[in-house]
């Protein structure tokens, strides 16, 4: 037993606390993502997911309900600009599933090889970080299902992050918008690459391109496929704003998402690729 | 028995802060309930319980961190020690003075935090106005909130053991 009279004790209660802590941050360094600390983060993941679970299931009607309630104001003039959207989204979708079988017939021609077509895996999002410092969410499905470590996960709107921790029925997603999250991207018909970074404010930027980079703001940014985490060709966001100052190194360049990264709801993980599907060039034959 | 009973109410405010929380997000600002736990206890408790209560909630929070492990359960730990200096003062119940002193705690955390975790690797930009003053205010605003049943229950509720023992 200690007493809070003894303070001298106290202190070395706290110290070594301290030293524990010290302690545990090395520990954590030289193991990194296996070991006793990852299993533990992962079984945590697990318990603390079916709190979240019923959690969401109480309060996401409430919040669903007033969300619903704030956009009734702009629901008429939004409801017009989505018909708008789709008539274009239909015409332009026939213009690609054509440049598609184009694409896929000369990639045969040239023997290239064909483009990897990901099994993907609904999920829903039944929580999400907090804290201020990091921006994740916790998705209802894991291991058991099929998740791993580093699989990307996007939405319709496009990339949202990679799975980071997988658990046996749960899995933390890391966000784009994390502000130690990075994803090598590419400006879309072009060859200017760069770094995704997330901040605390929650924007994204395109980091480290070149200051030469013909770069308009509206173009599309995608990802690079380099770094091998996430595939080739998947949508992160469109240029907002464009910087540069003669004592900059490299292009200041802002990204914004259609992602609304507040109301994340259903989301798709992207498992493992599909083996390619030749049967509309089959049948082109 | 009693450190276990602080332990249940701060794996408690775990729960709450990572299952409720997230909802009670006000201009991007999620409060800390945790962090709030603990330096209402080290009020009540002491440096010893603050530190202790402390340690156990920073475990808990870097067990669904993406950063490492550790720097949480280092920062909490200190910010819960400290905590325990007011103790004499504002377990007499003065309520206007817990308010600001669980501001000022927020504050501490978050420079300690982010100092800690750029010593351990991780750079992170402190928006102290956007951020840290805001968080600060809604955890002050929430320290009401549980301050005042732990001031007001807490003797009552645990009994068996005299008040600052750890056994």
């Amino acid at each position: 037993m200690f007493y809070r009279q003894s303070s001298f004790r106290n202190r070395i209660i706290i110290v070594l606390l301290v030293v524990v802590c010290i302690l545990l941050i090395t520990f954590y360094y030289k193991q990194r993502n296996e070991g006793l600390i990852q299993a533990s983060k992962n079984l945590t993941v697990s318990l603390v997911s079916s709190v979240q679970i019923g959690a969401s299931k109480v309060f996401s009607p409430v919040r669903n309900g007033l969300n619903y309630l704030s956009g009734l104001g702009s629901a008429k003039s939004q409801n017009v600009e989505l018909k708008a959207k789709l008539s274009k989204a239909k015409s332009q979708i026939n213009q690609y599933r054509a440049a598609a079988l184009e694409n896929e017939r000369l990639r045969k021609l040239l023997n290239l090889p064909t483009r990897k077509q990901y099994k993907t895996l609904a999920a829903i999002v039944i929580g999400v970080s907090s804290n201020s410092w990091e921006d994740y969410v916790t998705i209802d499905k894991g291991l058991s299902d099929g998740v791993k470590r580093k699989m990307p996960v996007i939405t319709s709107d496009g990339l949202i992050g990679q799975i980071s921790i997988a658990s046996a029925n749960a899995s933390l997603v890391q966000l784009i918008t994390d502000s130690k999250s990075g994803v090598a991207a590419e400006v879309l018909g072009s060859s200017d690459r760069g770094l995704i970074e997330g901040n605390l404010s929650g924007k994204l930027s395109l980091d480290y391109v070149d200051k030469t980079a013909k770069i308009s703001k509206g173009d599309t940014v995608v990802t690079s496929g380099l770094g091998g985490v996430f595939p080739k060709g998947l949508l992160v966001g469109k240029v907002s704003l464009i910087k540069s100052s003669p004592s900059d190194l490299y292009k200041r360049v802002e990204v914004t998402s259609d992602v609304d990264f507040t109301r994340l709801g259903e989301v798709l993980v992207l498992k493992s690729p599909l083996p390619p599907d030749t049967s509309a060039l089959e049948r082109l034959r | 028995m009693r450190l276990f009973y602080n332990y249940l109410v701060v794996a408690i405010a775990f729960l709450i802060q990572v299952a409720v929380m997230p909802y009670f997000r006000v201009f991007g600002i999620i409060p800390d309930i945790v962090l709030v736990t603990v330096v209402c206890f080290s009020f009540i408790e002491g440096q010893l319980a603050g530190g202790l209560n402390g340690f156990f909630g920073g475990v808990l929070q870097d067990l669904i961190s993406l950063r490492g492990f550790g720097v949480n359960a280092l920062s909490y730990t200190i910010v819960g020690y400290g905590s325990g200096l007011f103790e004499q003062t504002l377990f007499a119940g003065n309520l206007f003075l817990v308010v600001p002193a669980v501001a000022i705690a927020t504050i501490a955390s978050h420079f300690l935090y982010v100092w800690l975790a750029f010593l351990v690797g991780y750079q992170i930009h402190l928006s102290f106005f956007g951020t840290t003053i805001p968080t600060a205010i809604y955890n002050g605003l929430l320290s009401v909130v549980v301050f005042i049943p732990l001031s007001k229950f807490w003797g009552r509720f645990v009994d068996e053991a005299p008040k600052g023992v750890i056994s």
